[in-house]
């Protein structure tokens, strides 16, 4: 074939893998061995390994930025000498690692306007997770559900806190702990909620009834709701108790065996809690003496806390059951007294006087306890 | 010390009313070695199934618990409920201000 002009040939416009590109080899001597060639699938199968300063794929003018073989089953790309991004063996990307562990490592910040993480799954969740070399610190996850969508933030592995499908933020229950209808559900064997009002002014808690009257707070015992605080213009009703206060039985005696509704005396001597500030809490006993004038109120409970059971609250005014003991009888409306033995009695006029500690709402007999003595529920007044 | 107990339980199920295919379950577990008490909770979606779908009004709470077991690593999740029980039984971490005493 007669000498050509490399211009002089066809261009080839799709080349195939096994295509010829031509070489002249101007080193050497015959004529005969100057021309030589190779396919374009060879060529591109070529290059050599590089590294990220010199990389065997790169730019005349820029040649520490290219591609690069840092190892066996490895490719990389590496711009200004640096290596950048790293696709291991196993398939996994690293961007500004050379050992990526999941499919995609980076190491450093990821910026974008929006990220979507999805499975082929209905029923798998997604999660964005944040770690330390002891495990999982704060993970933040999607719904694991097929139908219904959530957001999850766990913390040490362990769920905390969940937005779910109705926006409902739960707290310690992945489902709404009431009646499906509220908007903040807690779940919680200890504290529930604790504010620290640590300004000097503000307030701890505001509930606002906006649209119209009604309840604002709702207080239930295993579903059933035992009393309510509610708001009728520009009246607040506590609806449903009584006031308490705490109390200690003198010589620290256990107050265990005391019966709901049991009439107490106050005594001069203040109640103790270690080295707490106690201004006006007084101890109580069982009232002994008839018409006692200085009837506290009457037994409700021990304490719920774990501080102990040597207190106890002592129900002063307001709704309650009062002890009447057995064979002496109560009517609706009848005023009554201290027995001096723990229970009441009727008085002998319907004056209220000092001695007077409630008077009966209902005859309806609340409880009957061993010793035949029995509550009915009254009004405690101004004990 | 006596071993501990975990208790497992379904708080709620949520259900299509159609055909009452449960697609989510809630459950809570709890851990308790007679002094010490610890608890997780969660839920765990479910795929429909196939075929011989049990009526929802069929369902038990120990055919559920069966299904969460088998969904998630109940060695695992008993296994950081112990962990909580022997850090509230040794303390390894505190707060607290020395000079608030």
């Amino acid at each position: 074939m007669a000498d050509r002009k490399i211009s002089d040939l066809t261009a080839l416009t799709a080349p195939a893998a096994g295509d010829y590109l031509p070489i002249v080899d101007i080193s050497e001597a015959s004529a005969a061995n100057k021309n030589k060639r190779i396919t374009i699938e060879e060529l591109l199968r070529g290059a050599p390994d590089g590294t990220a300063a010199a990389p065997s794929i790169g730019f005349e003018s820029d040649p520490n930025t290219g591609i690069y073989r840092p190892g066996a089953d490895q490719v990389a790309i590496s711009t200004g000498g640096t290596a950048r991004l790293f696709v291991d063996s196993a398939g996994n990307v690293g961007i500004g690692t050379t050992s990526p562990n999941q499919p995609l490592e980076v190491n450093g910040t990821i910026r974008g306007g929006s990220y979507q993480f999805s499975d082929s799954g209905t029923s798998v969740a997604s999660y964005i997770g944040f770690s330390n070399s002891n495990g999982p610190t704060v993970e933040f996850w999607g719904s694991a559900s097929a139908n219904s969508g959530s957001l999850l933030i766990k913390t040490a592995g362990t769920e905390r806190v969940r937005i779910d499908s109705s926006g409902r933020l739960l707290v310690g229950t992945s489902s709404s702990p009431g009646n499906g209808n509220e908007k903040v559900g807690i779940s919680s064997s200890a504290d529930g909620i604790w504010i620290d009002a640590t300004g000097g002014g503000g307030t701890g808690i505001v509930i606002d009834r906006t649209a119209a009257d009604g309840d604002l707070i709702n207080f239930l015992q295993a579903g059933a709701q035992e009393g309510v605080i509610s708001v009728s213009g520009t009246t607040v009703t506590y609806g449903g108790g009584h006031l308490a206060r705490w109390s200690q039985l003198p010589n620290e005696q256990d107050p265990s065996d005391l019966l709901k509704g049991t009439v107490m005396s106050n005594l001069d001597e203040m109640c103790e809690w270690g080295e707490e500030d106690n201004e006006q809490l007084n101890k109580t006993k069982v009232s002994d003496i008839e018409g006692d004038l200085n009837v506290a109120g009457v037994f409700v409970s021990t304490s719920f806390s774990d501080d102990g059971p040597l207190d106890y609250f002592v129900a002063m005014t307001g709704d309650m059951i009062i002890r009447i003991a057995a064979g002496i009888p109560v009517h609706r409306g009848q005023l009554l007294m201290s027995a001096g033995d723990g229970t009441a009695k009727p008085q002998d006029d319907d004056i209220v006087r000092s001695k007077t500690i409630a008077k009966v709402t209902s005859n309806h007999v609340t409880c009957t306890y061993d010793d035949g003595s029995y509550c009915v529920p009254c009004v405690l007044m101004a004990c | 010390m006596s071993d501990t107990v975990f208790t497992w339980h379904i708080a709620q199920l949520e259900r299509e009313t159609a055909d009452g295919y449960v697609f989510t379950a809630h459950y809570t577990i709890d851990a308790n070695d007679g002094t010490y008490k610890a608890g997780a909770y969660g839920s765990i979606g479910f795929e429909r199934p196939e075929e011989d779908m049990i009526p929802f009004a069929d369902l038990t709470e120990e055919i559920v618990i069966g299904w969460v077991k088998e969904r998630l690593d109940v060695e695992q999740i008993e296994a950081a409920l112990q962990s909580q029980l022997d850090e509230q039984r040794h303390p390894s971490k505190a707060s607290g201000l020395p000079w608030a005493a």
